[in-house]
């Protein structure tokens, strides 16, 4: 009943290629649903060196056409609620109230990101001196990098990939090994509304991989969610490695493992 | 913010323990294909075993164990990961079960004489991610949130995490990095910002010298 899952990178699945593996469990059962391949950094060099060459078109792409294309993914996550939380509650074990919550919370930073170009206006002073004007804009850094948690499969990626491709950047999520399906789901969703290739990647991976994306030249931006040791790890190695500009985000985990998450829909407070 | 703790201000302490005792009891455990179950299993047979350890800790710290979950099974799915909840009171700071995160259906109760107590003792956490009041007390409420040393707080809200379009981040050794994120925040971490200052002389001569100075203006 086990099967091989996969990367999926430059818009399509990739079998793995280091001969490593890890086993993904359903924890209601305690059996093996899944074999994860483990990316090595051959395998995490083609995924950023794919983010990267489609970061320039994307980044051209304009602010209003961006999001429509988030507004399909939008569309299709809501057809794929039931999907996504089956394949939440299968691999973490979360109860199927909370899968479902926890996909909402992540729908609404797509919402949000659909936002977009009013988020990235710039500002503007006319007539600074004589024939002078002065205006300030945000431009997307490049390839960014999402290392995400066990605990919430689907709403931890959203916080992060939603926005940074919305912004015009391009993005590598290694989810945690754990969870690996509900990712590659959404990078499947992501591509059905239209996303070009190679804007947005997931890699099955553990440490090592973790270690290729920290110090690979190209990725500007790392973002994480974790534990409190790997997050300092994570923090000092990209920082270290930032001689390009690369900017570091890593937060401890934050969860409540047996309470609904609420919805600003439907909120609980109990 | 797993909720680890619940900090029981003055006379709550007896009826909150009792309560949360009751509601801990009746938590059903069950798998996602059970739409009554409250609760699912943990996330490996490894972690189980660790937060069923720490429950074994909090009884040889000296915590009162007033729920044990450590023996709780669930019929016919006897192989998955499921461990019920366990509920300690009078837990102290100087116990491992109130410094770790254990990461598991695990509650400890601190009893705190009132509210400055309470907030000295987030204060004194190396960590800084979230926190709650319950209260029907708005003077409380509003000194939880004006003081609280935490960058998520939920007023009668279990798990304050916002609303896409505001921002958060932890405080302390919640968070590594400049940013907080979601939100406003999180298009400035993904972006960088530039700003032009540009002249476009009306005369046909360019308008003159630049010259070598500073430009100054106005």
């Amino acid at each position: 009943m086990s099967f091989d899952l996969h990367h999926f990178i430059d818009g399509g699945t990739v079998a793995g290629s280091s001969g490593r593996f890890s086993p993904v469990f359903e924890p209601s059962t305690g059996t093996i649903r899944a074999r994860l391949p483990l990316a090595d950094a051959a395998e995490v060099d083609r995924a950023v060196r794919s983010a990267a060459a489609a970061f320039p078109a994307w980044a051209d792409t304009p602010p209003l056409a961006r999001p429509r294309i988030l507004f399909r993914f939008k569309q299709l996550l809501e057809q794929h609620v039931d999907t996504l939380s089956a394949l939440i509650s299968a691999e973490h074990g979360k109860v199927a109230s909370d899968a479902r919550g926890s996909l909402l919370r992540g729908i609404e930073v797509v919402e949000f990101a659909c936002g977009i170009p009013h988020l990235l206006k710039g500002e503007f002073s006319a007539g600074i001196g004589e024939d002078m004007d002065c205006f300030s804009l945000r431009q997307p850094l490049g390839v960014c990098v999402g290392i995400t948690p066990f605990n919430f499969p689907a709403m931890v990626p959203m916080w992060m990939f939603p926005v940074a491709i919305a912004c015009g950047n391009t993005f590598v999520l290694k989810p945690s090994e754990k969870v690996p399906s509900c990712s590659l789901k959404l990078a499947a969703l992501l591509h059905e509304a239209g996303l070009p290739n190679g804007v947005f990647n997931v890699l099955g991976g553990d440490a090592r991989a973790v270690d290729a994306l920290l110090t690979h030249p190209l990725v500007r931006a790392v973002s994480f969610v974790g534990s409190t040791p790997v997050a300092r790890h994570i923090y000092a190695t990209a920082a270290a490695a930032g001689q390009t500009g690369c900017r570091p985000w890593a937060a401890p985990r934050t969860t409540w493992w047996c309470c609904p998450t609420p919805t600003s829909t439907r909120p609980r407070t109990r | 913010m797993a909720v680890p703790v619940a900090v029981a201000v003055g006379k709550a302490a007896d009826p909150l323990v009792e309560r949360l005792a009751a509601r801990v009891r009746a938590l059903r455990l069950g798998p996602s294909t059970d739409p009554q179950a409250e609760m699912g299993p943990l996330i490996s047979g490894e972690h189980r075993a660790k937060v069923a350890s720490y429950v074994d800790l909090g009884v040889r710290e000296g915590a009162e164990l007033v729920v044990d979950g450590r023996r709780v099974s669930l019929q016919g799915w006897e192989d998955g990961f499921f461990l019920g909840g366990s509920l300690f009171d009078r837990v102290t700071p100087a116990m491992r079960i109130y410094q770790d995160e254990i990461f598991g259906p695990v509650l400890g109760v601190v009893r705190c004489a009132d509210l400055d107590a309470a907030l000295a003792l987030i204060e004194a956490n190396r960590f800084g991610n979230g926190a709650a009041v319950f209260t029907r007390s708005g003077a409380a409420a509003r000194a939880f949130g004006q003081r609280v040393q935490a960058g998520m707080v939920g007023v009668n809200v279990p798990i304050p995490v916002p609303v896409a379009f505001h921002s958060f981040g932890g405080w302390k050794q919640s968070l590594f990095g400049d940013h907080a994120m979601h939100g406003p925040e999180g298009v400035r971490f993904y972006t960088r910002p530039k700003t032009v200052t540009s002249r476009w002389p009306r005369s046909a001569d360019g308008g003159g010298e630049g010259g070598f100075a500073m430009p100054t203006f106005g």
